[in-house]
């Protein structure tokens, strides 16, 4: 039917109108998701973004991951050590030659719930069980996990929180021994760990803080009064 | 036909493109002031009444030490150093270290020189965790200590204003 009669003057406009219409409705969906993903509430939908995890315009970035790692290695510096540390553990990894492949594999290996951050740098699992970490510490509330631009493992940080005084104080000292048979000995020791040290009510932190050219380790127990105790885990490399 | 429904989708992809920037450059901006951790004494707990007497007791010199080595601390947390990204040159350091300590000397019994922004201002945008303000307050727990004040000057004197939940709630979030 190529020569048919041309459409009527109503009904182009009324398809004009559709058109129209279904344009604007997209737009004000568009505007109103990209407007909500943008808000604190909307920023995780970011993350489902294949192979982004973040704004897609990239604008959210405080600092470029390139940069974000810069900063990290410098702030670093005043924390440097003399000897090169025997091996750089992080739980069952080793910084620096780990990758976030290995991390991924782990996440998928013990189902953990783990999310990363806006830029990537970061991932971060929440309520990691005992076996996935090694060891008897028991279960971590938080594991996080940092990367360089290379996707190298460069930093881990692990936070229990609600302990007792002796489990924390245990938990430290262990930690302690595993880092100074596996990296080398600790640089200091800070505040005291003994349970009494940090009962409920004081303020007050015990720590054991390993110094290397390569390798930085800081394993703390802080109790913090109605904040509850916290035993902290932070593992980090240092590129020398 | 064709050429108003094009200019209509050109209009329509370039707003949906300006809505993702601008949504996307607030976000950056807000985040970018990284490294403000100073904060209002009108804003902390009041503490027991030896907080103020901290300043006499320990001395200028002794707040610089502790505010210095908080800045490092916390720049070199895997979890927190984010926050002090912002600060990329010495003199940017320097500046935020001073300005910390003046509010720290002001809250424990100082001269109260602070000039800066309060609490809610300077951490605005910022999006700071109650996670990492706990880690943070364990930074200067742990940096009391080092420098050498006392167990009970640490939980008596110096914690009140940093764990009071006003406090916590001006910084937390914002």
């Amino acid at each position: 039917m190529a020569g048919g009669r041309p459409p009527a003057p109503g009904r182009a406009a009324r398809s004009l109108k559709r058109a129209a219409m279904a344009v604007g409705g997209f737009c004000v969906a568009s505007f109103a998701l990209i407007g909500f993903a943008h808000t604190r509430a909307g920023r995780p939908l970011l993350r489902y973004i294949p192979g982004m995890g973040a704004c897609p315009m990239g604008f959210d970035h405080a600092l470029s991951p390139a940069a974000r790692e810069q900063q990290r290695a410098r702030a670093l510096l005043p924390f440097r050590g003399a000897e090169r540390a025997a091996s750089r553990p992080a739980l069952g990894f080793a910084l620096g030659r780990s990758t976030r492949s290995d991390v991924a594999a782990w996440q998928a290996q013990f189902q953990l719930a783990c999310h990363p951050d806006l830029d990537g740098t970061e991932t971060t699992c929440a309520g990691v069980p005992q076996a996935a970490l090694g060891g008897d510490g028991g279960r971590a509330d938080e594991a996080s996990f940092f990367f360089d631009p290379q996707d190298r493992l460069v930093a881990v940080n692990v936070a229990r929180r609600g302990l007792l005084p002796a489990q924390a104080t245990q938990l430290v000292k262990t930690r302690a021994r595993e880092l100074s048979e596996k990296a080398g000995p600790s640089s200091r020791t800070v505040g005291t760990l003994d349970p009494e040290f940090l009962a409920p009510g004081r303020i007050a932190e015990a720590a054991v803080e390993f110094r290397f050219s390569d390798y930085h380790a800081d394993v703390s127990a802080t109790q913090m009064g109605q904040l509850g105790l916290m035993e902290r885990e932070q593992y980090q490399l240092i590129d020398d | 036909m064709n050429h108003v429904l094009s200019n209509i989708l050109r209009l329509a992809a370039a707003g949906t493109l300006l809505t993702a920037m601008l949504a996307c450059s607030s976000s950056s901006s807000s985040t970018g002031s990284g490294g403000t951790t100073s904060s209002s004494s009108a804003s902390t707990g009041s503490g027991g009444s030896c907080t103020t007497q901290m300043y006499a007791k320990y001395g200028p010199a002794a707040f610089t030490t502790v505010t210095d080595d908080l800045v490092k601390t916390a720049a070199a947390d895997p979890q927190i150093g984010h926050y002090f990204a912002a600060l990329t040159t010495t003199a940017e350091v320097t500046a935020f270290e001073a300005s910390l300590d003046q509010f720290i000397v002001g809250v424990y019994g100082g001269p109260n020189d602070y000039t800066g922004p309060d609490m809610a201002t300077a951490h605005k945008g910022l999006h700071i965790t109650s996670a990492d303000y706990t880690y943070f307050v364990g930074l200067i727990v742990k940096d009391l200590e080092s420098n050498g004040v006392s167990d009970s000057d640490v939980t008596d004197c110096f914690a009140p204003p940093i764990t009071a939940a006003a406090f916590e709630a001006s910084i937390v979030g914002m």
